[in-house]
């Protein structure tokens, strides 16, 4: 049996590795593309932003050219999707107002996953009084109905888009920090983690390269799925008077306006109504699409 | 398969179970199909004790769990698992649930997750009694506490009614112990059932497991990874490496003379507590192989010393080498000539 | 053959601060550990106030030599690992000290404490949880030298010096840890332990988690690096024949406390703690031959909490030989042959 004596040295040691190093991005891209619902979402979001910021320039009229004589008409060949009371073309309106909606639920989202990214890290990883202070806002803003917030100070503020979606943030920060919070709970007890204390790495370092890259994913998932939230808040703000001032426009103050001309013209509420569906639907499926690919139990596979 | 075949045991009483040519595949979407289990032939006699070692994907579990119908629905199983002649791969999932915990008995791992946290543990006990009819609640409820005692749980009238979080690691796995004897099965299945536990509570498990066994008369299926724990208890060993059986034998034959590489391999690379193998650690290279990915031929030649070109190009058959000793490889006439190993207590 | 020898990887000097204060004879412990003691608070109620201590780590004095390996052996809750944990002070002691090369650690600001990290590394149990699924091999084995400031370049170098060091091809490094197996994410582990030049590795269950075929390959790796590196190793495991095969002196715990310390042959030989003398006779050889003959000493019951621990000796719950006086006393660390110590009042001899 000597001859079986093998040095340490297992170099030669066959290694079955694809062409490319699969890095955990490069895995969840492969996944994402594997997901047919994700795939249409995406398709669906790019047309729809194409269609907002290009519709109007295609269109011969301006958002807020008032037009008398065409009032309150049906979608024709000359006002494709109609026009309102005062003879506004709701194509233009519906695309300009869909810019904003989309704007929104982007800036929203991204501003709440990075509070929640941020506040969640520091409560899961620094503990103690910082995670009771983060805890109890967290309660707090679950407890309260940010809608009513949102009304509360939507009379008191000038509603720019900015500033609605700075508002929406703030109320709904929460849902990204509750999971950051958790999964760096988990993840610092990590031995990796406590290699890198070992190795004499500062807090800093820890958060930033060990446990955000890994918890980056889900909050990613998060902000998506706010995004979609985002844009039904801002409808109902918008719906209940308190959107953007006139004559800018959103989706929801499409609908708020045709509230009236259910009967006469139902397509003034339907076509703004669907554009918000249609946005919803497309970040959901996304977001569903990000959480498949980016699950992190997708690390242990086989 | 002739081996396994039960008119081979010239006259004695059939076999309990016999495992013809089981083979068991995962399918996941856009992969190709998982085998973890390639073509397995056993049988079980009554009593005894048969010990399959194997490593992590050997698919040592996984042809146990085929058997009693607790795979994923993504598993293609093939091949007949006959309980005195009933094939439990052809039963429906309800006729299945019959055998189980009556006939048949599962001992796992992790207790914790074997038990339900919300019910009590004689609650549970009862429960495997009751549910095949051979007893009403209150007898029942008797019965578990009795059972408790067999395995040596103190205060067995208090244990009952106390819930598995307030059990430790060790009692719970006695507790397991009971539950799965509580109908006197032929055959008891136990899937590494004391790995999670520490050495001083793992012996008091086994002594516990093997007088039960021979009490109420049950065949051991131990599957295991501790090749300690099978020399102290098996009478028959099964060796899987790749989802096949690489060799069979006698306990005592298999660990003075194994005739397959692979097991020679895992014997001498093995430190020991009694000292027999305090110079250096011959071990075997490279690691086992991905049941996504397994080698065309013989699963283990690239780790192996003796490969040659035909081990790449196709598995060996299982062979008897000697009367009661099978291994699966090309060069089983050579490595007849092997030395047997050291035995400790020689030395 | 003091632990200062260097290591391969040459330009060492600049950064590393010299630690020992005086030229020590080569006998001098690298690592001293005295009296440590580490509890846990266990907080309950809204308040979170303390209502019990776990006492995880209870007194325990231990010494490692240059060059030497010191297994630590003891079942789950016994304190091992929060043992090597405190040590490199990834957890805060409560009490004792802590002296590497003479200098006490628990004391140490927090800039020394980073120079001093250098002298420990960890080997940590899981080869799935220890590497960050997210970083790059290379990037994991030079993070630690990139801490002390080694710039990008000279640190990917190094990493793959210790890639090969451990059997690992330096092209691997650009491989994420889940494209490895087991025994290989463990190599790259103890690459990341070596990088900065420890003298002593903190080696945590490192090979238990591993197939039972890709152990000895490790084990093999971890002596040959041993000899190559000049390292001292501190062995915690709960497997007694690992423990037997790599240490020259082994320590057993029971309840955070010392039971028993002798050179390895004795101690396996002769073992004259109760305990040890149960662990031994409980681990199953794999040889049928052996076991039908060996004697087993079947301990009863289980480990009892460390949050309360029992009075007095606190093996005497489960020991075959207790009587009323191991309630009452608890035994001392007693010398009972030269360098083998036991801490029973009726040791066997």
């Amino acid at each position: 049996m000597a001859d079986t004596a093998v040095g340490v040295h297992l170099a030669s040691e066959q290694i079955a590795f694809d062409d490319k190093p699969q890095s955990f991005g490069r895995q969840a891209w492969k996944r994402f593309r594997s997901h047919k619902l994700a795939i249409v979402g995406v398709f669906l979001f790019l047309f729809l932003v194409l269609a907002f910021w290009i519709g109007p320039r295609v269109s011969s009229y301006e958002f807020d050219e008032i037009n008398i004589v065409d009032r309150a008409q049906g979608p024709s060949g000359k006002h494709w999707f109609g026009t309102d009371d005062l003879g506004r073309d709701l194509f233009v309106r519906a695309m300009r107002g869909g810019q904003y909606s989309i704007t929104i639920s982007v800036v929203t989202g991204l501003m709440a996953a990075a509070l929640g990214g941020i506040f969640g890290a520091l409560a899961g990883y620094f503990g103690r009084v910082l995670d009771t202070g983060v805890s109890f806002m967290i309660n707090c803003l679950l407890t309260i109905n940010s809608l009513a917030i949102l009304l509360v100070l939507g009379v008191k503020f000038q509603m720019t888009p900015m500033v609605i979606a700075s508002l929406i943030a703030v109320l709904t920060w929460t849902r990204g920090a509750r999971v950051v919070r958790a999964l760096v709970l988990q993840f610092k007890e990590r031995e990796f983690v406590l290699a890198a204390r070992a190795a004499g790495a500062s807090n800093l370092r820890i958060i930033w390269s060990h446990l955000l890259p890994n918890v980056a994913g889900a909050l990613l998932v998060e902000a998506t799925l706010l995004a979609g939230t985002a844009i039904i808040l801002e409808s109902t703000l918008s719906f209940l008077g308190l959107g953007v001032l006139p004559p800018e426009t959103t989706l929801g103050t499409l609908i708020s306006e045709a509230k009236g001309a259910i009967d006469t013209n139902p397509a003034r509420v339907l076509i703004p109504g669907g554009l918000v569906t249609l946005i919803v639907l497309a970040v959901n499926f996304v977001g569903d699409g990000l959480r498949d690919a980016l699950d992190p139990t997708h690390e242990l596979e086989l | 398969m002739s081996l396994s075949n039960p008119s081979s045991a010239a006259g004695a009483e059939a076999p309990l179970l016999e495992v013809e040519n089981m083979s068991v595949g995962f399918r996941a979407r856009g992969k190709p199909t998982a085998q973890a289990v390639r073509g397995v032939s056993y049988t079980v006699e009554r009593g005894e004790t048969l010990a399959i070692v194997g490593e992590s994907g050997s698919g040592k579990s996984v042809s146990a769990m085929a058997m009693l119908g607790l795979l994923p629905g993504s598993a293609e199983i093939t091949g007949q698992a006959r309980l005195e002649g009933i094939d439990l791969l052809a039963l429906k999932p309800k006729e299945l649930r019959s055998y189980r915990g009556r006939r048949i008995a599962m001992i796992f791992q992790d207790p914790m997750t074997a038990f339900h946290p919300a019910f009590t543990i004689g609650n549970q006990i009862a429960e495997t009694i009751t549910v095949h009819g051979l007893a009403d609640k209150k007898q029942a409820m008797v019965q578990a506490a009795d059972l408790l005692e067999m395995v040596g749980v103190p205060e067995p009238g208090v244990r009952v009614k106390q819930y598995p979080h307030e059990f430790s690691g060790g009692t719970r796995q006695r507790a397991m112990v009971a539950m799965a004897i509580a109908n006197k099965p032929d055959l008891l299945i136990a899937d590494e059932p004391t790995t999670a536990l520490d050495v001083t509570i793992q012996a008091q498990v086994m002594e516990v497991l093997a007088n039960i066994q021979k009490e109420v008369n049950a065949a051991l299926l131990l599957i295991t990874h501790d090749l300690g724990v099978v020399a102290s208890v098996a009478d028959r060993v099964q060796v899987m490496y790749g989802g096949r059986i690489v060799e069979r034998a006698d306990v005592r034959p298999l660990f003075r003379t194994p005739r397959n590489p692979y097991t020679r391999g895992l014997l001498t690379s093995l430190p020991r507590v009694d000292g027999a193998r305090d110079d250096r650690l011959i071990p075997i290279p490279g690691s086992p192989p991905s049941i996504l990915a397994m080698p065309p031929g013989c699963a283990f030649a690239p780790r192996c010393t003796f490969r040659t070109d035909v081990c790449d190009e196709r598995a060996a058959d299982l062979e008897m080498v000697v009367e009661g000793h099978e291994s699966r490889c090309h060069h089983n006439a050579d490595l007849a000539a092997w030395q047997p190993l050291h035995s400790g207590s020689g030395s | 053959m003091t632990g200062t020898a260097s290591m391969p990887p040459a330009n060492t000097g600049s950064e590393t601060a010299p630690l020992p204060p005086a030229p020590r004879p080569d006998d001098a412990p690298l690592l001293e550990v005295n009296n440590l003691v580490t509890h846990f608070p266990i907080r309950s109620g809204f308040f979170k106030r303390t209502t019990g201590w776990v006492k995880a780590v209870d007194g325990v004095s231990l010494s490692v030599k240059p060059n030497e390996t010191v297994g630590i052996v003891g079942e789950s809750g016994c304190g091992k690992t929060t043992l090597g944990r405190t040590i490199l002070r990834l957890i805060e002691p409560t009490s004792g000290s802590i002296k590497v090369r003479g200098e006490d650690v628990v004391a140490a600001s927090a800039g020394r404490m980073r120079d001093l990290r250098k002298e420990m590394q960890m080997v940590f149990q899981d080869p799935y949880a220890s590497l960050n699924p997210r970083m790059p091999v290379h990037d994991i084995v030079s993070e630690p030298l990139r801490i002390h400031g080694t710039p990008k370049n000279e640190a990917r170098d190094r990493a793959g010096e210790y890639l090969d060091a451990v059997g690992l091809l330096p092209e691997h490094g650009n491989r994420y840890p889940h494209e490895f197996s087991g025994g290989q994410r463990q190599r790259v582990g103890i690459a990341r332990a070596l990088t900065l030049e420890p003298d002593l590795i903190i080696l945590d269950e490192p090979v238990s988690a591993l197939d039972v075929s890709i152990q000895a390959q490790v084990i093999n790796l971890l002596e040959d690096l041993q000899d190559r590196y000049d390292l001292s190793y501190l062995f915690i495991a709960h497997d007694l024949s690992v423990v037997r095969h790599i240490s020259d002196r082994v320590v057993v715990m029971y309840l955070g406390k010392v039971a028993e310390v002798a050179d390895r042959d004795e101690l396996y030989a002769s073992p004259g703690h109760p305990y040890t003398q149960a662990l031994l006779s409980a681990v199953p050889v794999p040889d049928p031959d052996v076991e039908l003959t060996r004697e087993r000493v079947v301990l009863t019951g289980d480990l009892p909490s460390p949050a309360n621990p029992p009075s007095g000796c606190r093996f005497r719950t489960r020991c075959p030989i207790a009587v009323a006086k191991c309630a009452d006393e608890d035994p001392p660390l007693a010398e009972i042959a030269p360098d083998h110590w036991v801490s029973c009042h009726f040791p066997s001899v």
